[in-house]
């Protein structure tokens, strides 16, 4: 190709989406290989403070110390194999809980004659809106028991009876809250998946003679399965990312699992063994990845043969129609008014442990710093606080910036994949834009602390910088909205567009009154995710806050290490109150529709 | 008002080759349609035409001014084009009124509002839909989403307008109407249009030229009565022309100083084919079905069959006769009482057969 033709060609492709595309895959590649590359190099040099441990080594020096402290010999147990296995367990058992109990709701909502479907669709959501560890907070308020020292839980204080450390604390516990958050991923995803089947492949089914539950069994489940497995990846990848929920409840009996041994290797000044872990981490990540996609192809294909759904007979519950409904709206009840009650009760008692009338009070929302009062903590409530309160706001700042950012790329993204679509250089872009989803989250901020700690080239250390928490959870919700995105922009017709073009519209004329009107609603909708993950997101930012950039969720921490929950609670109670409030009422303005932008 | 040239266009989406060496020139005021069954790289001529789509390599012009040379890496951008495209879908604007659709182009070129208004309404008028100025596109009927979007390109003034597939979705009444207001208003504006279709019928009734294509390779181009009585293979015959033609295999011999044709029990000659080498080689002939006549008393020149079956299509009849082991399509116009396994007799009209050589070019 001469000069000439080349330069013609580039001029004619290099449009705004498809330059800045460009710049979005050279970011994604540089804050995703990247990192890789600093972690795995850590892992093997010699960190300043671990001098000692070592004999003889200076900081910088070459070593296997952190390969070999965590993989082999004595200290290998402690170091990663129980972990690990506890990890595994944590967020094996945890999915299929949270699966059977997403699937079942799912089939009874979509398929029976339930009553009171919406009502129950939307409760079943609020356990994902709140932040994951608000239930073994809630947990431990309810069924803490004398172990941890301070009051007693609520259960105690009511019956007495003092209960066993493994139903207060570790796995048990884990596994329950972690599902109890984590199934309404699988009652969004199976639901769809169940309206989405053409009724007349059942109805076909039951033309030939089979009964319901030959049906159900070798026609609908079979269609439902990829929906199943990628629903169950996608929740066994997000409990291998958690922090809170096992760093709460699995604390008080020294049980780790990876997250929390990243964490304490951080904290206990073992870097090089902490990214180790990290590695570990992502590894299982991108394994999940590579299973999800095999899984999303298979899954395409049912996709071409599912039809509108149509209308289809509801199975009758018959007799036991007001038994099941008493039964799921207790459920519901207690998954999602009875942690916040519990938790706001709480922030309520002056004494922990003591709920009489007489014990009720503001002190810990509005009270004055104090080392007299309640707990004597010398803290002011959390509205008079001006640590807490500077945290609420970085919360907002930050959830309010990672929604703009995501929402501006995501619909970019979304564009240029629609536009190109078929071309490899669309492919990648949907690809990599997906990447970060299925990262462990606590291990993706570990790697965040690897790049960013120090400056690189042109790029600066953003370390102690709400812009790093702010990027951090750009990219790590961007698949949500770049999945919006690329879901919305495909439902236009790229000639609504080239007929701006025609008409002569230069790119922004045509982005800002045609792309930009059409998709307002789904742009707002990719807003709604990213602001709420980032409200009440932890375990990503967990390692990357500094005391200048204490968000609401991480400066909880705080409080539970010293066992002052009833300002953990308040401030969980605010951030569940604006998370929950700015759903409904995003809704109620501008029929947001949450659902649409999980799972992907 | 312009000629639109192709040189050498050829288009490939990676290994695919949707436009092959596509050279052809659009004369000025002519209604050039693009034919040919779907896949066939029509619409996608069109769309380099209009500037969406990028030959791989070659050149267009359009009016004596280059748009598009990958060589020289020349390019004008579609807006700079000064023609309009009317999409299959329409794609009106949903979220503007029928006004805001129609002045959209003005606007962008940062006419005056009272200039928009004037130029507006008037084509509004033209096209009858100045009464729904104010409606949103879905309000809209079908046809009358058809006029808007033709409306849109009309106030641009474009000195060529590009059509595509536009009536495809309408239904069989409304498009008959359409094809004579397209028409018509191509003798009103003088423009050139360059039309895309898939219905022959379509192609013959409004073109003054019509440009065959086939797997990305022009086949003929044409006006439309040339391009039925003489298409220049079996594949333009064979897609041209309803109900279709009829071809039968059969071998060529030789008759005098010329060709003719043995086909399953017919017989044709073709004095003007004089190439004697084929003699003895496979061959198709072709017979428009309203090119046979049907009798059922024994003729001396004619072929014995027996009805297949008789399809009444108002106006006409379609005859399906079997000779031999063809079944031949024929067209009545009077009814003749025919029967299923009757009897009957057909002849050929005098210089209306046609054959085409194996390799489906037509033997002249």
């Amino acid at each position: 190709m001469n000069p000439a033709a080349f330069l013609g060609r580039v001029r004619r492709n290099a449009t705004p989406h498809t330059i800045l595309s460009v710049v979005i895959i050279a970011f994604l590649l540089y804050v995703v290989v990247v990192p890789l590359a600093v972690m795995i190099k850590e892992t093997f040099i010699v960190h300043p403070m671990e001098r000692f441990q070592i004999p003889g080594a200076m900081p910088g020096d070459a070593t296997l110390h952190h390969w070999k402290k965590t993989f082999t010999g004595s200290s290998a147990g402690a170091f990663f194999f129980k972990p690990f296995m506890n990890t595994l367990i944590m967020s094996i058992s945890m999915s299929i809980l949270a699966m059977l109990i997403g699937g079942i709701l799912a089939w009874l909502v979509v398929r029976t004659d339930l009553p009171g479907k919406k009502f129950i669709s939307n409760l079943a959501i609020v356990p994902y809106i709140m932040p994951s560890w608000t239930m073994s907070l809630a947990w431990i308020t309810l069924f803490k028991n004398p172990r941890i020292g301070g009051s007693v839980g609520l259960f105690q204080y009511l019956t007495g009876i003092t209960l066993p450390d493994w139903f207060s604390y570790g796995m048990f516990p884990i596994v329950i809250t972690l599902a109890v958050h984590y199934f309404p991923f699988g009652f969004m995803l199976i639901s769809s998946a169940l309206e989405n089947i053409d009724s007349q492949l059942e109805e076909s089914a039951e033309l030939l003679g089979a009964g319901r539950r030959l049906t159900l069994r070798k026609i609908v489940f079979p269609l439902v399965m990829p929906a199943i497995l990628s629903t169950f990846l996608l929740t066994f990848s997000r409990g291998l990312g958690t922090f809170g929920t096992p760093s709460f409840l699995g604390g008080p009996v020294r049980l780790y699992v990876l997250s929390t041994l990243l964490h304490a290797n951080l904290v206990g000044q073992r870097p090089g063994m902490a990214y180790l872990v990290a590695l570990v981490m992502i590894l299982m990540g991108s394994l999940i990845l590579y299973m999800d996609s095999k899984l999303l192809g298979a899954r395409k294909s049912y996709v071409t043969i599912s039809g509108k759904g149509g209308k289809r007979g509801l199975v009758s519950l018959g007799k036991a129609k007001w038994p099941v409904t008493v039964l799921v709206m207790i459920f519901l009840v207690c998954v999602t008014f009875v942690p916040f009650g519990v938790l706001a009760i709480e922030s309520l008692t002056l004494i922990p442990g003591d709920y009489s009338l007489s014990n009720l009070t503001l002190h810990y929302w509005i009270g004055p710093a104090s080392t007299s009062i309640g707990l004597r903590t010398g803290e002011a409530g959390i509205l008079r606080n001006t640590e807490i309160l500077r945290a609420l706001g970085n919360s907002l700042k930050v959830g309010l910036l990672t929604a703009l950012v995501c929402g501006v790329l995501g619909m970019l993204i979304g564009y240029t994949v629609a536009r190109m679509r078929g071309t490899r250089f669309a492919a990648a872009l949907d690809q990599l834009s997906f990447m970060p989803y299925l990262m462990p989250s606590i291990a993706f901020g570990s790697a965040f602390l690897a790049l960013f700690s120090v400056p690189r080239g042109p790029i600066p250390s953003l370390y102690g910088t709400l812009a790093l928490l702010v990027l951090a959870c750009a990219v790590k919700y961007l698949p949500y909205s770049s999945r919006a995105g690329i879901s919305a922009m495909m439902q236009i017709g790229p000639e609504l567009e080239e007929a701006a073009t025609m008409a002569g519209a230069s790119w922004f004329k045509r982005i800002s009154s045609i792309i930009f009107p059409l998709q307002k609603s789904s742009f707002f909708s990719g807003l709604l995710l990213p602001f709420i993950s980032a409200m009440r997101e932890l375990s990503l930012v967990v390692l990357l806050v500094t005391p200048g950039t204490q968000l609401a969720t991480s400066i909880t921490l705080k409080f539970t290490d010293r066992g002052w929950y009833p300002y953990t609670n308040a401030v969980m109670v605010l951030i569940v109150f604006t998370v929950l409030a700015t759903t409904w009422i995003s809704r109620k303005l501008m029929g947001t529709d949450l659902a649409k932008g999980i799972g992907g | 008002m312009a000629e639109i040239v192709l040189k050498n266009v050829t288009k490939k989406f990676g290994s695919v080759t949707a436009v092959d060496n596509l050279s052809l020139v659009i004369k000025e005021g002519s209604f050039t349609t693009l034919l040919g069954p779907s896949g066939c790289g029509k619409t996608t001529t069109l769309r380099m035409i209009a500037g969406l789509d990028h030959p791989t390599s070659g050149e267009i012009w359009i009016g004596n001014r280059c748009v598009f040379s990958s060589e020289k890496g020349h390019y004008v951008p579609p807006g700079k084009r000064n023609l309009g495209l009317v999409f299959q879908s329409y794609a009106l604007w949903p979220h503007m009124t029928v006004f805001e659709n129609i002045s959209f182009g003005l606007n962008v070129q940062k006419r005056r509002a009272d200039d928009i208004r004037e130029i507006a309404s008037e084509v509004a008028a033209v096209l009858r839909i100045d009464d729904l100025l104010d409606r949103y596109p879905s309000e809209l009927s079908g046809g009358q989403q058809q006029r808007v979007a033709i409306a849109r390109v009309l106030v641009m003034k474009p000195q060529v307008m590009l059509l595509d597939e536009p009536l495809s979705n309408l239904d069989a009444k409304l498009r008959m109407d359409m094809r004579s207001e397209i028409k018509r208003l191509h003798s009103e504006t003088g423009s050139t249009i360059v039309y895309v279709t898939h219905d022959q019928l379509e192609a013959l009734t409004m073109s003054t030229d019509v440009a065959v294509l086939h797997n990305g390779v022009l086949q003929q181009l044409a006006p439309p009565m040339d391009l039925y009585h003489r298409p220049k293979n079996e594949f333009i015959a064979d897609f041209v022309g309803n109900p279709r033609i009829n071809l039968i295999q059969g071998r060529l011999l030789k008759e005098h100083d010329h060709l003719a044709i043995e086909a399953g029990g017919l017989r044709a000659s073709f004095p003007h084919a004089t190439d004697l080498s084929l003699v003895g080689e496979e061959a198709t002939l072709g017979i428009r079905p309203e090119d046979i006549m049907l009798s059922t008393n024994p003729t001396p020149e004619g072929f014995e069959g027996m009805v297949y079956s008789v399809l009444p299509a108002g106006s006409e009849w379609y005859v399906r006769v079997r000779i031999g082991n063809d079944l031949l399509t024929v067209t009545e116009y009077d009814d003749m009482g025919l029967v299923n396994d009757q009897p009957v007799w057909i002849c050929i009209q005098p210089n209306r057969a046609k054959c085409f050589a194996r390799n489906g070019e037509l033997l002249d």
